[in-house]
């Protein structure tokens, strides 16, 4: 175990929590207080790895990977949870473009995987039935 | 003890660095009411840093909409044994915690 590191001046000196955005309770609105438009088009090379049934909607895996070079965000999003930003996560240079985490699902709905590069923004979804709901 | 609720497994092959970190916490959402009782506070992990040798390689923020105690993976290339990982969390209360380890040979 290292000695304690400086957290408070480490999480400063980087990026803004998208608070806008996870205020939002709408999808499109989330989307366009994160980057900019309430609507990408979608791309085969984002991939999302997430079951098309979940029993549970409270524990629901999901993997996303991009077949696109220099990926520097990935955003998770549920289009009917009452806030549908899951999470973004920003990646270094030196991360291979992969995440994965596990989420939770208020209803069944569309898993959004939202992706930006130099280039600019698209995205994948998947529908995902939710049996019983997790309280997003 | 700070890393008590933090389990981080690394594993080298190929320059490639994959991290598992399995981190314990509520992640309530604060919309939450159980029968007959009153709403339970949000209590949730808002940011996770990751480094390696204190550069920043991931940089998460999150809502209450990751599941409880919640799971983490992704690979760094180019890493070589004897490298520093370190992972941070903080949440909506400030509470935080950190672990960190050196990346063990492929």
């Amino acid at each position: 175990m290292a000695a304690s590191l400086p957290m408070a001046s480490a999480f400063a000196a980087l990026h803004a929590r998208p608070a806008t955005a996870f205020a939002a309770t709408d999808t499109k609105v989330a989307l366009k207080a994160l980057y900019g438009a309430d609507d990408y088009p979608l791309s085969a090379a984002v991939r999302i790895g997430v079951a098309s049934r979940a029993e549970n909607g409270a524990v629901v895996p999901v993997k996303v990977d991009v077949d696109l070079p220099r990926v520097t965000e990935i955003a998770l999003l549920a289009t009917r949870n009452p806030v549908p930003l899951i999470g973004r996560f920003v990646l270094s240079p030196r991360l291979r473009p992969f995440i994965a985490t596990r989420v939770k699902l208020a209803e069944t709905c569309e898993v959004l995987a939202v992706v930006r590069t130099p280039d600019g923004v698209v995205m994948a979804r998947q529908t995902v039935e939710v049996t019983v709901g997790g309280c997003g | 003890m700070a890393g008590a609720g933090i389990k981080l497994k690394l594993g080298l092959k190929a320059e490639v660095l994959t991290v598992r970190a399995l981190i314990r916490h509520p992640m309530e959402v604060g919309r939450r009411h159980p029968a007959g009782g009153e709403r339970v506070p949000a209590h949730f992990i808002t940011r996770v840093i990751c480094t390696l040798d204190d550069e920043v390689v991931l940089d998460a923020d999150w809502g209450g909409g990751i599941a409880k105690d919640p799971y983490l993976s992704f690979e760094i290339a180019g890493v070589a044994p004897g490298a520093r990982f370190a992972l941070r969390w903080v949440d909506n209360r400030r509470e935080q915690d950190e672990i960190s380890a050196l990346v063990p040979s492929a």
